[in-house]
């Protein structure tokens, strides 16, 4: 371990490229990777960017490895080890990783990781890791390791700090109110889907550009009900996003306390109308509810556009059609019901406009008909898999056209 | 594609001819539309050139009939193509204003 | 080693897999660099796109469900036979044939759960060699996939590999012709089937359902198709499933004033047929057993960052692992990393980057 000199000289050498670090330049990073290395002699160092383009979360500014010739891929591990930081928001300090399920690759019993989230009011900016395979002997020794790692790790919150924001202020301010949107919409859809015996589901956001307001959530209601509520809030922004998130804890409590779709929906829109009207803004929301022994959909819509059914025996498309005056239309409305019942092998597909108004670059939308189409084609996948199907023949349909709106997708398959 | 708005008064009544398409880039102009109502009962947005409206578009719409219907200026949307009646049929636009507003083109 | 289409090879890229013509005869190796007058060949030849090697994104394997020795020793065999019915000969090697057929089955069951991951880079002009090859090579994995036993798979693909051997007969001048055939040409045409079934039912020793391949691989499951409109159970089980191993290997080659399809794009279709021109059990095996994103294709991921495909598997299909090597900005990154995106939920694929 490094004495307290050159502990304090490695700070200042850090500090020093750090203030030195120009516009968008990120080589810097690379610099410090280095030197970090070579002064904590450790096999490797990295450093991650936090963002929030395409809803994932972390960049890659600079990895650097001290010796050529590992018997596992240290640079494969780097991104296990920050993405799950990222993910579960914690630090793996002097972590090892010998038979830690989260890394996926050769158990190394003398491999450490230190993965430290870099985080400021905000947020999480970043996360820095240090890669070793010395064990660190004594008591001390761990502390001192660590409170030099925390020291360095509040330079880099500032740095990347500065880098992001640098390159922010580059593209106008308004980027960083999306970012914060995004972050916002991003936190409110669902991470965790319940998992069901008998029915897969799967869920997909992708934001677009500018942010819109789309919202979505699934909820088990009790152990034999499962709520999926889908809407979009008229506008983009941090304004739609944060009525996104009005509407999520609105429906959530509506759901809770009524076991009927219309009553709950009908309370959504008799708790929002009054602020809703009032800024002349509203949310389409459509809100099911489906028994899982029964296999029933029971279902009522605020103006959302109807989910499709795919039949399974008869290969045909039934949208749930269903009007009803969107959130925040009429006051004290009472919504109406309806409902199917599903069988074996069945879809439904619960989405937003921005999947079937996505365009190409000769204008043309993707349409309504080539999704039931899919919907056929992509039939014997799992719903999971029938949404990554569907996002890239999406995603090779538009190209690299520019898409203004969001796209949100949910899907429910009756396996058994 | 723009959107463009003819205007025109007879007596008190106000006619605005709206073609091309009315989404988050064209919103503005339809609020806009609506800034000198005085002397006016009755004001009647023609749509017979309009191709697509999003969401913010029928937003739009929406504040342009309330604040109308505020001030008790009739208004009334004609010729509205099918697939344009259908998205603002879907948000229940017809049931909040009242099916009276609505005029779909005839085919 | 990564796929990269004939319009964006660049002179100085290092071939990855080397290019066979019809006999199997090397057209460019391995290893070898290009140069302009390489890439014009290629687009002489027909070929859409190569496999290249790139140092930069570090080496990336592409096996083959079956090894290239035997690949090749089947199409020169295909070749032999079909040339000397071509030539009134009614009579061929059939030890020649198995002998080809027992090597290919015994490679695809030591490797049970592989999925098909390699691009069939195929000359224009040998299309019903390495057609036959390709074909006889899916209908067994499906069969293998299905339970088949080795008496059965070794008719299966006898069958396959010799399913169009009616076509020796048929005028080369109308078999690459361009245009649509006319009403006359199609019915000449379609008694290729007729035509290769005659042929091989009087081959002694070929097994007799084999040759049923020839005469119903043209059969719709709903019975539409030709020359007998026989319908579902009807048609003979090898048939059925040599008729989703040809469809989905003539969709995903391209040939003449056809581009081709990419694999996801290929199963999709034939999903959507099940039942309808194809057997939907048959359909449900073989979906398994292709990889819809294979190895060296290149993604986009909804980070904005691209990636290659590095390994498939049949659990999760549309999660491959790649490895990220350009980021958001454009830039490579060094060195790549990797992302098992069944791991990885955050993830996924956007789009195909055809171009490369």
């Amino acid at each position: 371990m490094l004495n307290e000199f050159r502990q304090t000289q490695l700070l200042y050498r850090v500090c020093s490229l750090l203030i030195k670090e120009e516009q968008d330049n990120h080589e810097v990073f690379n610099q410090i990777a280095a030197l970090l290395c070579q002064e904590l002699g450790v096999i490797g160092s990295s450093i991650w960017l936090a963002t929030n383009q395409g809803g994932v979360g972390l960049q890659r500014l600079a990895f650097f490895q001290a010796r050529e010739e590992l018997s596992y891929s240290l640079q494969n591990l780097d991104f296990q080890a920050a993405d799950l930081v990222n993910v579960q928001g914690n630090g793996l300090i002097l972590h090892n990783i010998h038979n830690d399920e989260n890394f996926h690759e050769v158990r190394r019993d003398d491999l450490w990781v230190t993965a430290y989230p870099l985080k400021n009011k905000s947020g999480l900016i970043g996360v820095f890791c240090i890669w070793d395979n010395c064990y660190k002997h004594t008591h001390q020794e761990r502390e001192d390791f660590v409170s030099l790692i925390q020291k360095v790790g509040s330079e880099l919150t500032n740095g990347l700090y500065n880098y992001k924001h640098y390159s922010l202020a580059d593209h106008k301010r308004i980027k960083e109110e999306l970012e914060t949107a995004r972050r916002i919409q991003f936190d409110l859809m669902p991470r965790e889907l319940p998992f069901l015996q008998g029915t897969s589901i799967g869920v997909r956001t992708i934001p677009a550009n500018e942010v819109g307001g789309d919202y979505l959530d699934i909820f088990l209601t009790n152990s034999k009900h499962l709520g999926i509520a889908i809407g979009d809030v008229m506008g983009k922004g941090i304004p739609a996003a944060l009525w996104m998130a009005m509407t999520k804890v609105a429906m959530r409590t509506a759901a809770k306390d009524y076991n009927q779709p219309h009553i709950a929906v009908s309370q959504v829109n008799s708790v929002l109308f009054p602020d809703l009207s009032r800024q002349g803004i509203f949310v389409t929301l459509f809100y099911a509810l489906y028994d899982l022994d029964k296999k029933t959909l029971l279902f009522s819509n605020a103006g959302h556009l109807p989910p499709l059914l795919y039949r399974s025996k008869t290969r045909k498309i039934e949208p749930l059609q269903l009007k009803g005056a969107y959130i925040g239309g009429v006051e004290n409305k009472i919504y109406q019901i309806s409902g199917v019942r599903l069988e074996k092998g069945d879809i439904v597909l619960f989405y937003t406009d921005g999947l079937i108004e996505a365009l190409n670059s000769d204008q043309k939308q993707f349409g309504i008909e080539k999704v039931a189409e899919l919907l056929n084609s992509n039939a014997l996948y799992d719903a999971s898999q029938i949404i990554d199907r569907l996002i890239v023949d999406l995603g090779q349909f538009t190209g690299d056209y520019y898409q203004t709106d969001d796209i949100t997708l949910a899907v429910l398959k009756v396996e058994s | 594609m723009p959107l463009e708005i003819e205007s025109r008064i007879e007596k008190d009544m106000m006619i605005q001819k709206m073609s091309g398409v009315l989404d988050i880039s064209t919103v503005e102009l339809l609020h806009n539309s609506i800034n000198y109502l005085c002397e006016i009962t009755k004001v009647i947005y023609d749509f017979d050139n309009i191709k697509f409206i999003d969401s913010t578009g029928v937003g739009g719409i929406a504040s342009v009939i309330r604040e109308c219907q505020k001030n008790k200026v009739t208004i009334k949307i004609n010729n509205i193509s099918p697939e344009v009646f259908e998205v603002l049929d879907i948000l229940g636009l017809p049931e909040i204003f009242g099916e009276e507003t609505f005029e779909v083109k005839q085919i | 080693m990564r796929v990269i289409s004939i319009e964006n090879l660049e002179p100085g890229m290092e071939i990855g897999r080397t290019v066979h013509g019809a006999n199997g005869a090397i057209l460019l190796a391995a290893g070898v660099n290009l140069t302009p007058k390489f890439i014009n060949r290629l687009k002489e030849w027909g070929i859409t796109a190569i496999y290249i090697r790139d140092e930069a994104i570090g080496d990336i394997e592409v096996d083959d469900v079956v090894s290239e020795k035997t690949r090749l020793e089947a199409l020169k065999v295909t070749k032999e036979v079909m040339s000397k019915i071509k030539l009134n000969s009614d009579f061929f090697d059939i030890q020649k044939v198995n002998d080809v057929v027992d090597n290919i089955i015994n490679e695809l069951l030591a490797n049970r759960d592989m999925v098909v991951n390699v691009l069939d880079i195929r000359t224009i002009n040998d299309f019903t060699f390495g057609h036959s090859v390709s074909v006889a090579i899916l209908s067994i994995i499906t069969g293998i996939a299905m339970g088949y036993d080795n008496t059965k798979l070794g008719k299966l693909a006898a069958g396959a590999l010799l399913h169009d051997i009616g076509k020796s007969k048929f005028p080369e001048h109308l078999l690459n012709k361009v245009d649509p055939l006319n009403e006359e040409e199609e019915k000449l045409f379609q008694r290729h089937t007729i035509t290769g079934f005659e042929i091989l039912k009087n081959i002694k020793d070929f097994s007799l359902a084999a040759a049923h391949v020839a005469l119903q691989h043209h059969e719709r499951y709903d019975g539409t198709g030709y020359p007998r409109q026989l319908k579902g159970e009807e048609i003979n089980e090898f048939a059925r499933i040599v008729t989703v191993a040809d469809i989905y290997d003539k969709m995903t080659t391209s040939i003449v004033g056809r581009p081709r399809c990419m694999p996801f794009q290929a199963i999709e279709i034939i999903m959507a047929n099940r039942g309808i021109f194809l057997d939907p059990e048959v359909v449900e095996h073989f979906m398994n057993i292709i990889a819809l994103f294979p190895v060296g294709t290149t993604v986009l991921l909804n980070s904005g960052e691209k990636a290659i495909v590095i390994q498939t598997a049949r659990k999760h299909p549309t999660r491959p692992v790649v490895r990220v090597f350009i980021d958001r900005d454009g830039k490579r990154i060094t060195p790549p990393y990797e992302i098992n995106l069944s791991y990885s939920s955050n993830y996924f694929i956007n789009r195909v980057i055809e171009e490369g």
